[in-house]
């Protein structure tokens, strides 16, 4: 035996004769342990010693024991389950209060072996052994401890651990945990049927714990979890219900409300008789008079729920219950109808109060109220009033809502009211035979209060005291859809033992049109067919828009088809008035069209530019869709386009060719330090191989053939500037292209002729032109432009520069001159040709003098 | 539709309370389970990915890859002491159990599945589930540690029936199954060779079907413009119950809640429709989503908040949750 165990041994001796001694075990624990397996033989010689005390001592040795344990607890202790044994020495009742009252001093290791100490209870089922059994036997002030703890051990370790507390102890796991562990409880109590006195005296200790956590305001985890359970097991069993119904009357007074609002926010809204809050709380106001001020005052005036069905569906159930949800409605129905509250209430708990009151006198038994109708006649008259005078347009409306359904179900309308109403003067009817009946709009307050209003279906025959209102006069009587309601005519019926479905009210379903879905074409030629479909909207608009998509994934067929595609796609005419949505569809897919088959269906384009039947807006279309087309060649990404191919399934799982495993075994031994800098590969420019197919049909049918619907240089000339822009654009986006000397030089040509045009645009146009050419063509060739005939376009741009009346025109024109400067800097930086400088300089002289 | 009861003061319908959004693929298939305390959606879609998300946060905490688009993604219990395991079967057949602590796959397996057939675990056996079978009418009971086949259930004439399209559990150790002629069989799980009851629901294949064992109560879809119901006898013998009609035809999925008070139809005409179980009241129509509703699955919680959601998955790449009723 080591030396430590006989200073233990002596010193737990100690502890026998004199408490206070408890100070020199903490030293010789936290000072003398220097290894574990001292430590470890300490513990289990305390043990030992522990139990050779006597009994009257042993308990209280025992706390000692273990707070010392989990004040000074190190890692030792905090991973060695084997010291569990020591706190659960005297059974988990005792280990649970001292875990309560010591937590507190617990270092961060102790509290850390704590809550894996609960958590195991929890889970082995310790807890409801202590809730159900062991807790009845314990003094009031262990009950308290247990209490304490267990309410609020989520606080208690995240206060010591913060973050670090287990995901077990946050408050939306631990309280639905102890909700279940204490429903297991209850059912241990149900099932052992004990008698009166001794179930009373578990249910008082569970109802304190209820109470408590409800204090502690985790109400939607703990009775999120409880109130369904209790709902579904009282549903046919009195026994479990008079369980329930003892277990909330056991709840403290000052605990009520907490407790109250937890179950009213999770019960299912009912107006059956024998509601689920009936069945759980049973006759609670009637025996606590803090849970009758807030069944029939706070929750009805003060603070309503958000859902009137719950409460007035609770005092609706019993017979017992009656007077107080007259009071309840007489009270709000006052507070309703008082001026001066309408004007200090705010527009939600208006609602929320008008809701009660409807509900209620939809529901009671109208006879009840008999003796006091004139008096209730004239409360509502009041109400009425108040409500029409009430400046806020909400408030009126729903004093409209409210009071014409009241008053017409005061005095339905066949036979007179008893007395006549003493009518104020604004009211619009005074005559007494007529309904009631106010034009108001029907927002979402309206709509819910109508939702209230609708006539409630008596559902228990021969036990039912709430009798159905008046029955509407659009709805004809039958007996059958007065016994089940809505809903129930339309379906053929089979079992008609209950009739649930009417408690469930429909949702609008206006929007339960024929479907007109149809999936977009998988082939070119199925699209081609809903493109020329007539007369089947669904079908031509599907095509439409799956079109695009189509010629990306880029079919075999395509080549033989796209001529044929672009035909149809520029006769295509917005039949079913798309507007916007046909000009984009039928432009993407021309644009992708052009871009993915240049060769065919540019030539065509351009020919048709110039062909006879085509009106403008076609041939605008005709100039973007080409401008486009060449855009989405020239622009690297769209290399990007992936092979349309049905993925072949590949390899079976688990064989994978050579290289991949090569490449991952490589992979893995290849260390990374940086990602180095990302490479951009060089694409080749898909347009230069066809810019001629864009530019020089459209540049040489100029003026082959003249047609008389095309007059470009007359009334057409806005097309005619479109037309060049297009050009310019197009010799720009061949940049860099063998052709583009070539082209500019013939550019330039075209552009000759239409310099001094009247149009702004066209005049636009050709500077646009020359800026393109300018930007676009590599300096060497400029000289041998200037001998083309750039010289002379430059001096009218400088012209233009000086003259043009339009300001557009002057800032091209600057913009083509900056252009000219810098190109020619560049020639004379290579110092390559002499002829530039002289004309540069010629032209500069010039304009000096223009200027 | 024969009566709307769509009276002028109904509210309009519910929005989606949420929408997720996995990053690949169309929804295939849509779960809900309680996994580590969370209240989770599982989602698998049509390029193979099948993830969790915590319906709390609304994040994806876990997420894998099959090889190929997924049919079932669903929870099991586990073949160790935990709590359950995840299950998916892929479009090729292959099943993959996967443990969730770990995130690791722990066994993976072919079946002869013909490729559109769900699986379902079988409860009264926890290491087994049926799945369908490549042959005519025939489904298999396999082995979850393994694969191997432990039985196979048949029908009288399998030629007529064709293949099975779905699948669910009954009470005790009934299984369902519907066929491609629009007929419902039903086997017990211990007499395999021949089935126990046979009714006729369509004369379409049956694309969907759900049963709610507390309830009594079953409900089919098909090509067709109708939802069938149907429940059990005494003897264990299918009969029909209601027929609700619905406006445009094809139903993709169906789905009863939890509690039996209500239940969902996915159609292809991209929307969802909502019923009363009890009567086939008709009472929303959800239009929302842009795709084929390929699944449709309520959620069922100890926690009421978090309790009769309903999750519907669709081919538009959009998983969302509604609160009804």
């Amino acid at each position: 035996m080591s030396p430590m165990g006989v200073v233990l041994g002596v010193i737990l001796k100690l502890i026998i004769m004199e408490l206070s001694a408890v100070n020199d075990f903490k030293k010789s624990l936290t000072f003398n342990c220097s290894s574990f397996e001292d430590f470890s033989q300490i513990i289990s010689r305390g043990l030992k010693c522990l139990e050779e005390v006597e009994s009257g001592q042993k308990a209280l040795l025992h706390a000692q024991l273990c707070q010392i344990l989990i004040s000074s607890c190190n890692e030792w202790v905090a991973y060695h389950t084997e010291h569990t044994s020591l706190l659960m020495f005297a059974g988990p009742v005792k280990a649970l209060e001292i875990i309560s009252s010591s937590i507190i001093k617990a270092s961060i290791q102790g509290s850390q072996w704590l809550e894996s100490v609960v958590l195991q209870m929890m889970k082995n089922g310790s807890i409801e052994v202590i809730l159900r059994d062991k807790s009845v036997t314990s003094s009031p002030n262990t009950q308290k401890l247990l209490i304490n703890g267990l309410s609020r051990f989520p606080d208690l370790f995240s206060s010591k651990r913060g973050r670090q507390v287990s995901d077990e102890f946050l408050p939306i796991n631990y309280y639905r945990r102890l909700a279940s562990c204490m429903f297991k409880s209850l059912e241990y109590i149900h099932s052992t049927s004990l008698s009166g006195d001794a179930e009373k005296s578990k249910l008082t200790f569970l109802a304190s714990l209820v109470g408590k956590v409800s204090m502690l305001g985790h109400r939607d985890s703990f009775y999120g979890c409880l109130c369904p359970k209790l709902e579904e097991v009282t549903k046919d069993d009195t026994h479990w219900s008079s369980m329930c119904h003892s277990l909330f009357m056991s709840i403290p007074e000052h605990q009520m409300e907490a407790t109250l609002d937890g179950l009213m926010h999770h019960v299912r809204p009912s107006l059956r008789l024998g509601s689920p809050l009936w069945r759980i709380l049973g006759p609670l106001p009637l025996h606590s008079s803090q849970a009758s001020y807030l069944l029939t005052n706070k929750y009805v005036i003060i603070r309503p729920l958000s859902d009137p069905r719950v409460l007035l569906g609770y005092l609706g159930s019993n017979k017992k219950l009656h007077p107080l949800l007259m009071e309840s409605i007489l009270l709000s129905l006052r507070l309703w109808s008082d001026k001066s509250a309408l004007r200090h209430m705010t527009a939600g708990l208006h609602l929320q109060i008008t809701g009660h009151v409807v509900l209620g006198m939809n529901l009671i038994d109208l006879s009840l109220f008999q003796p006091q109708l004139s008096e209730l006649t004239s409360l509502v008259m009041q109400g009425i009033q108040a409500h029409l005078q009430s400046p806020i347009d909400e408030f009126k409306y729903v004093g409209m809502a409210a009071g014409e359904f009241i008053m017409n179900l005061l005095h339905p309308s066949p036979d007179p009211p008893s007395s006549p109403p003493s009518s104020p003067p604004s009211s619009p009817t005074s005559s007494s035979f007529k309904p009631l009946q106010f034009s108001y709009p029907e927002s979402d307050s309206i709509l819910w209060l109508k939702s209230l209003m609708r006539p409630i279906t008596d559902q228990e025959k021969g036990l039912a005291p709430l009798a159905p209102p008046a029955v509407k006069e659009d709805e004809k009587p039958s007996p059958l859809k007065e016994r089940y309601g809505e809903g129930l005519v339309q379906s053929t019926v089979t079992n008609d033992n209950d009739s649930d479905d009417d408690d469930l009210q429909p949702y609008d379903m206006s929007n339960d049109r024929d479907s007109d879905i149809k999936p977009p074409p998988l082939h070119l030629r199925t699209a081609i067919q809903g493109l020329l479909a007539k007369n089947e909207f669904s079908k031509h608009v599907s095509a439409l828009r799956g079109l695009k998509n189509l010629i990306q994934s880029r079919p075999a067929d395509l080549p033989e088809l796209c001529l044929e595609l672009a035909k149809i796609l520029l006769h295509l005419e917005d039949n079913y008035s798309l507007e916007q949505e046909f000009t984009q569809l039928r432009h993407d897919s021309l644009v992708e069209c052009v871009a993915t088959c240049p060769l065919q269906v540019a030539p065509y384009l351009c020919e048709q530019f110039y062909s006879q039947h085509y009106n403008l807006s076609q041939r605008m279309t005709i100039l973007e869709v080409l401008t486009a087309g060449a855009g989405k060649l020239s622009n690297p990404q769209t290399k990007k386009v992936e092979e349309f191919s049905l993925k072949e399934p590949s390899l079976a799982p688990g064989k994978k060719p050579w290289q991949q495993i090569v490449e991952e075994r490589v992979q893995a031994k290849t260390r990374l330090i940086s990602k180095g800098s990302k490479k951009l590969e060089a694409v080749p420019n898909q347009f230069n191989d066809v810019c001629g197919q864009f530019f020089f049909p459209l540049i040489s049918h100029f003026d082959v053939n003249k047609i008389p619907t095309l007059d470009l240089q007359g009334r057409d000339s806005s097309l005619l500037g479109q037309l060049l822009y297009a050009l310019g654009l197009i010799v720009h986006l061949a940049v860099h292209c063998p052709l583009v000397p070539l082209m500019s030089a013939s550019l330039l040509d075209f552009c000759w002729s239409f310099k001094y045009h009247t149009d702004v645009s066209v005049r636009q146009g050709v500077l646009y032109c020359v800026s393109c050419v300018l930007a676009t063509v590599p300096p060497s060739s400029v000289p041998a432009l200037m001998e083309g005939g750039l010289n002379e376009i430059l001096l009218w741009v400088k012209d233009v520069v000086a003259n043009d009346a339009s300001e557009n025109c002057r800032h091209l024109a600057r913009i083509s001159l900056s252009l000219f400067s810098e190109a020619v800097q560049q020639v004379a930086s290579k110092q390559s040709c002499l002829i530039c400088y002289e004309s540069f300089f010629f032209c500069s002289n010039n304009s000096n003098k223009s200027y | 539709m024969s009566a709307e009861p769509t009276s002028p003061s109904s509210p309009s319908p519910p929005s989606p309370v949420f929408t997720l959004r996995p990053r690949a693929g169309e929804i295939t298939s849509v779960r809900h389970a309680t996994i580590d305390l969370k209240e989770s959606v599982l989602i698998g879609t049509s390029t193979g990915s099948i993830s969790l998300w915590d319906i709390e946060t609304k994040r994806e905490f876990w997420t894998h890859s099959c090889d190929q688009s997924v049919l079932t993604f669903q929870a099991v219990s586990s073949l160790d002491a935990k709590p359950q395991d995840l299950i998916s079967l892929c479009r090729q057949g292959s099943v993959r159990l996967w443990d969730v602590e770990t995130e690791k796959e722990k066994i993976s397996f072919k079946v002869p599945d013909p490729g559109f057939c769900n699986l379902i675990p079988l409860s009264w056996n926890g290491n087994s589930f049926a799945v369908a079978d490549r042959e005519y009418g025939q489904v298999n009971v396999c082995n979850t540690l393994d694969g191997k086949i432990l039985s196979n259930l048949k029908v009288e004439e399998p030629k007529s029936r064709g293949m099975i399209m779905c699948l669910r559990c009954g009470k005790d150790q009934l299984v369902l199954g519907g066929c491609e002629d629009g007929s419902l069989v039903v086997w017990d799980g211990r007499r395999p060779d021949r089935e126990l009851s046979i009714v006729k629901l369509f004369t379409e294949s049956v694309m969907c079907l759900d049963y709610h064992i507390d309830s009594n109560h079953g409900v089919a879809g098909s090509p067709l413009k109708t939802l069938e119901t149907f429940n059990f006898t005494q003897q264990c013998l299918v009969e029909k119950k209601y027929s609700t009609e619905i406006r445009n035809s094809g139903v993709a999925s169906v789905a009863i809640r939890g509690d039996g008070r209500i239940m969902a139809s996915g159609g292809w005409d991209y929307r969802i429709r909502v019923f009363g179980c009890k009567k086939g009241k008709p009472l929303a129509v959800l239009d929302y989503h842009s795709g084929t509703m390929q699944s449709i699955a309520f959620t069922s919680s100890s926690l009421a908040h978090y309790s009769n959601l309903m999750i519907s998955g669709s081919k538009d790449r959009r998983v969302s949750l509604w609160k009804l009723y």
